[in-house]
């Protein structure tokens, strides 16, 4: 009887277990899902509390070439600083795992976003990966637009050419500037799926 | 003259990067007859350790891109990709190749042929990882003679393999709860094991099961999918054999 109880339990839980994964998975024109992860300087950000703002979330690998393009080239600082100005929380998560590459020291993180002059709200680190799985966060870049109601509007790629060559940014269409100029002026979002594209998250 | 030529060339191969894979050209037929075809290949050896990637890359990195830069008249009319192998890295599936691998070109020769001789010009760009990636870029010649076809170039024969059976008919599919159903028609026969991928990235949940219900293969979408195409081009593995088909709604 006991072990007949001891399975019963197991199976409710497991199946309790999958329907918390998958109600917690991000998906577009639905409630993206809530985390408090911690910055850089030590600082918690919970994404619930920017509720009444436009959140941009960007995944991050420093040393990844699809990530130096758009932060050599400034195209990524550029709108950073562009959105920012007009209010928008602009959240840059690394789930790179312990001993994996962009998985950096904290002065190494601010020494390289010094040097990059990024105009980002807070860099957040989520090496465990709870947050990059939750969004299913598979490439660096990979971009996700949230609304100030908490929706998510936009997940996908950072433009439309893929590649690591700088001088394809202006050529491409950047879908996460599309993306917010039509959000902020009131529009719907014409665009809420792109293929992202990059080195792969590493978890 | 001397110097400019020799400027060019260490200008472009500053310009090339093939730190991480070496690229090689073959030609089928050496002479080659006007109004004929005839296939070329392009080889790519990742650095021990290192992947290059497939058609469809999976849910990162980057396909290897080749740019011909062909002589007046000439085209290509058919690209053939080896069959990648399915490398699950750090819970991401990518589709690419860890070992020496060919692209094949189908070459259409028109029907005059200005010259005794043409080059063909081909720029390979890659993106190869390990632990990390590094983006990679060759270009490679090749030079044909016209002519009456030559003999086949044994050495490519020994290269043209690895390579999917092409299936005449095309599968129809429908979708029913985010789920891709292919109908798997008689020509082919695969078993339980096979792995369905389409060429072009986006889709499919590269990570989720893949299960027969009736003969229909089931296959999850990707959760952030953009529109499907009414038909595209698809690769079923099955073990040691691999088939190209053509999905439509």
């Amino acid at each position: 009887m006991n072990s007949f109880l001891g399975l019963f339990a197991i199976i409710f839980f497991g199946f309790a277990l999958t329907n918390l994964i998958a109600q917690n998975k991000a998906e577009i024109d639905k409630p993206a899902p809530d985390f408090e992860l911690t910055d850089v300087n030590g600082t918690k950000h919970k994404l619930s509390d920017s509720r009444g703002k436009y959140v941009v979330l960007e995944w991050i690998n420093f040393d990844c070439p699809f990530v130096k393009k758009h932060y050599d080239s400034d195209n990524m600082q550029k709108l950073q600083e562009k959105y920012t100005k007009q209010g928008v929380i602009w959240l840059v998560i690394c789930s790179s795992a312990p001993g994996k590459e962009g998985n950096l020291p904290k002065d190494e993180i601010k020494k390289r976003a010094e040097n990059y002059k990024a105009k980002f709200t807070a860099y957040l680190i989520d090496e465990r990966g709870d947050v990059g799985h939750m969004y299913s966060a598979k490439t660096t870049p990979h971009m996700y637009i949230i609304d100030p109601q908490g929706t998510l509007i936009y997940a996908g790629a950072i433009d439309s050419i893929r590649s690591t060559d700088k001088s394809d940014i202006d050529k491409a269409e950047n879908y996460v500037s599309k993306a917010l100029g039509e959000a902020l002026s009131g529009k719907s979002v014409s665009t809420k799926v792109t293929q992202p594209y990059g080195c792969s998250v590493k978890y | 003259m001397m110097y400019f030529s020799f400027l060019i060339s260490v200008l472009l191969y500053m310009a090339n990067n093939t730190e991480t894979a070496k690229i090689s050209v073959h030609a089928l037929h050496n002479t080659v007859a006007a109004g004929d075809s005839t296939w070329v290949a392009i080889g790519i050896t990742p650095k021990d350790g290192w992947h290059t990637y497939w058609a469809n890359p999976g849910d990162a990195g980057l396909a290897t891109t080749v740019e011909w830069n062909l002589p007046k008249g000439l085209s290509l009319v058919d690209t053939i990709w080896q069959t990648p192998e399915i490398i699950e890295t750090e819970e991401i599936i990518s589709y690419g190749f860890h070992h020496t691998h060919y692209i094949f070109y189908k070459l259409a020769i028109p029907d005059k042929l200005d010259n005794q001789n043409f080059e063909i010009i081909a720029t390979v760009k890659w993106l190869a990882c390990k632990e990390k990636c590094l983006p990679g870029k060759d270009t490679v010649s090749i030079k044909l003679f016209s002519g009456n076809r030559s003999e086949i170039n044994s050495n490519f024969s020994k290269i043209f393999g690895n390579i999917p059976k092409r299936i005449s008919n095309p599968l129809r599919t429908s979708i029913k709860d985010n789920y891709l159903q292919i109908e798997i028609n008689e020509e082919l026969k695969i078993s339980d094991k096979a792995r369905f991928i389409p060429y072009i990235e986006g889709i499919i949940d590269n990570s989720a099961d893949q299960f027969f219900q009736g003969r229909s293969l089931l296959v999850r979408l990707d959760a952030f999918h953009g529109e499907i195409p009414k038909e595209f081009k698809a690769l079923i593995i099955d073990n040691e054999i691999s088939y190209d088909v053509l999905v439509i709604f």
